[in-house]
């Protein structure tokens, strides 16, 4: 069938179905009733200026007549070309333009000017992405492309929108293009039923896939199979069981983790009871913890008795204000005397979540659920006078994500429910013993920390380590060591990230390793952002410290990584550097330093006492010296002479790391030998200059008078001056 | 959050002893416990049965 190339005209409904009965072949009315078409409609005139009119004057579409859909051309050759009918190869695609006056006219006019393609994309208007439309009858949609809203429309309860988008790129005959969202496809009955189009969409949202690797729905349809056959053939397709998903997720590489939800049968026989409710809440922290690191999730539904469903979450939404259903499941919030189930629920700001955006096949791109009395609603129509809702149930999720995500969400929950509880029980006793003792001081602190501690809101998500740091970048600045201590960390690929916000604010963020082995300890570090919680957490490190005997023998410990972190005390070489500074390469090795390519080597390490002859010495001579990377004090002389060969400090040290560093004088007046701190490779620039104070009073005091000790030492000036 | 910080300074105060240093311990063995309980109830309504695993998702 003649198509031509291209064509320009303003979008409506029903323009687009005339284009696709052309393309397909199919009854005009029944495609203008598809239930994809309404939603599509309905999505594309709320971009329009005037979203309430049938049409949208200012949205434009222009048909590319002949498109290679890669997809669709791989689905041709296994299966369609095969058939008897004769079905086209290639397919058409539709471009949306909003704030446009485009014309067919003017569209050629640009076409043929010889402006950059830059300024030619600028004229066509706001670019809203396109539809790929399959020459097959009925089920035509191969792909959507649509520019997903940055808020919600009306937005009147201040919903905030979180979404997962990827960069498609299109050339319009030339003419560069992009937009930001997930593909869409609907299922074709043959090689796709609801499952295959939802893992289409979940493999081109995943951040672990390139666009260019995403597999056909033939490929997913066929990956989703044993490889050895049994009765049943892939295709034409009558769904995928959550097995098979599991098995075509494992197939791109990524490690699938299916997860029992709710299910009709459990809503019918515990309506009330608190395992409903914890499985709800379970459900929101589950889908916050992978979907705002970017992983889309597979959601198995039953929809009211007409089967299960699957669908594609991408995106989340939550009011600021929380979510009135999730605080009455929640219960009471004072954890004294409450029984077990509040102890083990969690404040959570996952949930908030009272919406989710999913790619439906049934329905299209970033259909929004919402929960309802802990029912998912759809809402499909919002022009229909009485839009009924239909009822999602979830079933089940299945994650996918990269296989070195190891540790998953409850382990990382049930740190956090620990930490909270030890410290509170912590809290409670000392609060006892100190209201038996009358001291109303400490009582009401300790009632306060007990509030805060309570009240604290968790955000447990998954981080990309780079990510993360960025975040933590941006958002911690109490403490400069251990901002760049966190920042300097090496971090594996992926890491889970708890933090706790109390009134709002960042109190503290807990780090976990997400690749060790469940057994492992798979904590990795703490930043305490609010110096409230600071002291909290040193009374609880110095609990821990007094019971770390007993309490190393217990089973294992959810905190016990925490716990050690917290009573640990200070390593040899975390002495060493507090002590005279971190080790550090030479800043930079002097030509005159060498000798046929070898670093000159002098000194004299000293261990013990009177090694260094230092009164036979000159008392005209400088002598050098330097803390080695053991903390050893290395002695040497100084050559400054024209003539002689230079030896620096990095010839004490044979050019390796060294902490401070400096000269040593004899003050024939004083009667002192003067240490300071002027070494140009090992000094100068790294310290602060009350940091290289303590750190020679430490070497003078630890060092020279302990291996020296019929001599007088002082802090002498310095040659160059150090970094303010 | 300032005030909170000077109110919780006090907190350095806190002395400890053995006596209450055992109660402490006893306290965390029963968090423990019953947490890995909860745990347990939970993984258990979320765990997939193989029944599940073989629903058709075909709508």
């Amino acid at each position: 069938m003649q198509r031509t190339p291209f064509e320009v005209m303003p979008y409506s409904a029903n323009a687009l179905c005339a284009i696709a009965e052309w393309v397909t072949n199919s009854p005009f009315h029944h495609l203008i009733q598809k239930r994809q078409i309404k939603y599509i409609n309905n999505f594309l005139l709320n971009w329009s200026g005037d979203g309430s009119k049938e049409d949208a004057t200012d949205v434009k579409m222009i048909l590319e007549g002949n498109y290679i859909d890669a997809h669709y051309l791989d689905e041709y050759s296994h299966y369609f070309s095969k058939c008897f009918n004769k079905y086209p190869r290639d397919c058409s695609r539709v471009h949306f333009f909003c704030k446009s006056k485009l014309t067919h006219d003017s569209f050629k006019r640009i076409l043929e000017s010889n402006e950059p393609p830059e300024s030619k994309a600028a004229k066509l208007g706001d670019y809203l992405g396109y539809l790929v439309i399959r020459p097959l009858p009925e089920t035509f949609i191969a792909k959507v492309c649509l520019k997903p809203y940055d808020q919600e429309i009306n937005n009147k309860l201040g919903v905030i929108r979180s979404t997962i988008k990827k960069r498609y790129s299109v050339s319009l005959f030339g003419i560069p293009l992009s937009v930001e969202t997930v593909a869409f496809q609907e299922q074709d009955h043959v090689l796709s039923a609801c499952a295959t189009s939802s893992l289409w969409s979940f493999f081109h949202a995943h951040k672990c896939i390139s666009l260019n690797n995403v597999p056909s729905a033939f490929e997913i349809t066929r990956s989703a199979f044993p490889v050895v056959p049994e009765l049943e053939s892939p295709f034409p397709s009558n769904g995928l069981s959550a097995e098979m998903i599991c098995r075509s997720i494992r197939e791109s590489r990524l490690e699938a983790r299916p997860i029992k939800v709710c299910g009709n049968e459990m809503v019918e026989k515990s309506q009330s009871c608190i395992e409903l409710d914890l499985n709800y809440l379970y459900f929101q922290e589950e889908v916050y913890a992978y979907l705002a690191a970017d992983f889309p999730i597979i959601m198995g539904v039953n929809l009211n008795g007409k089967g299960f469903h699957a669908v594609t979450i991408l995106g989340y939404g939550y009011c600021d204000g929380g979510n009135a259903d999730a605080k009455s499941i929640k219960g009471g919030a004072d954890p004294i005397g409450a029984d077990i189930s509040s102890w083990n629920s969690l404040n959570s700001k996952a949930h908030k979540i009272s919406r989710l955006y999913v790619h439906d096949d049934r329905t299209g791109p970033f259909t929004r659920l919402l929960l309802s009395d802990k029912h998912w609603l759809l809402y499909l129509d919002r022009n229909s006078p009485s839009p009924e809702p239909e009822v999602y149930t979830p079933e089940n999720l299945i994650l996918g994500v990269h296989p070195k995500i190891r540790i998953h969400y409850p382990k990382i929950r049930m740190s956090c429910v620990q930490l909270r509880r030890r410290i509170i029980i912590e809290l409670l006793r000392q609060r006892d013993i100190y209201a038996k003792l009358q001291n109303s001081k400490l009582t009401l602190a300790l009632t306060l920390a007990i509030e805060a501690m309570d009240s604290i809101e968790w955000d447990i998500r998954i981080y990309e380590s780079s990510r993360f740091k960025e975040t933590f970048q941006q958002e911690y600045s109490r403490n400069s060591i251990e901002k760049i201590s966190i920042l300097s960390m090496n971090m594996p690929k992926y890491i889970w990230s708890a933090k706790a916000r109390h009134k709002g604010k960042i109190a503290f963020q807990l780090i976990f390793d997400s690749t060790d082995i469940p057994q492992g300890d798979v904590f990795m570090s703490m930043a305490v952002y609010d110096v409230a919680f600071l002291e909290i957490f040193d009374l609880f490190a110095r609990a821990c410290s007094r019971i770390r005997g007993e309490w190393n023998g217990t089973s294992v410990d959810p905190i016990g990584g925490i716990i050690k972190k917290l009573s640990q005390q200070e390593s040899h070489f975390e002495e060493l550097n507090r002590k005279f500074g971190d080790p550090k390469f030479p800043m930079y090795i002097k030509s005159d330093e060498l000798v046929e390519h070898i670093i000159v080597q002098q000194g004299q390490k000293i261990t013990g006492r009177n090694q260094y002859e230092l009164t036979k010495l000159k008392s005209s001579q400088i002598y050098i010296w330097a803390i080695n990377y053991h903390g050893e004090l290395v002695i040497g002389i100084d050559t400054n002479k024209p003539k002689d060969k230079k030896s620096g400090h990095p010839t004490l040290l044979n050019g390796g790391p060294g902490r401070i560093a400096g000269e040593i004088k004899y003050n024939s007046r004083q009667k002192t030998w003067e240490v300071n701190s002027s070494s140009g490779r090992y000094t100068k620039g790294y310290y602060t200059a009350k940091e290289i104070n303590n750190y020679l009073k430490n070497v003078i005091s630890l060092r020279f008078e302990i291996y020296f000790p019929d001599m007088k030492f002082a802090i002498g000036t310095e040659k160059k001056l150090v970094k303010a | 959050m300032a005030n909170l910080a000077a109110s919780f300074r006090v907190l350095r105060d806190i002395k400890f002893d053995n006596m209450h240093d055992k109660s402490l311990v006893e306290s965390w063995k029963k968090s423990v416990h019953e947490d890995f309980e909860m745990q347990k109830k939970i993984d258990k309504s979320f765990a997939v049965s193989a029944a599940d695993m073989q629903k058709q998702f075909a709508l």
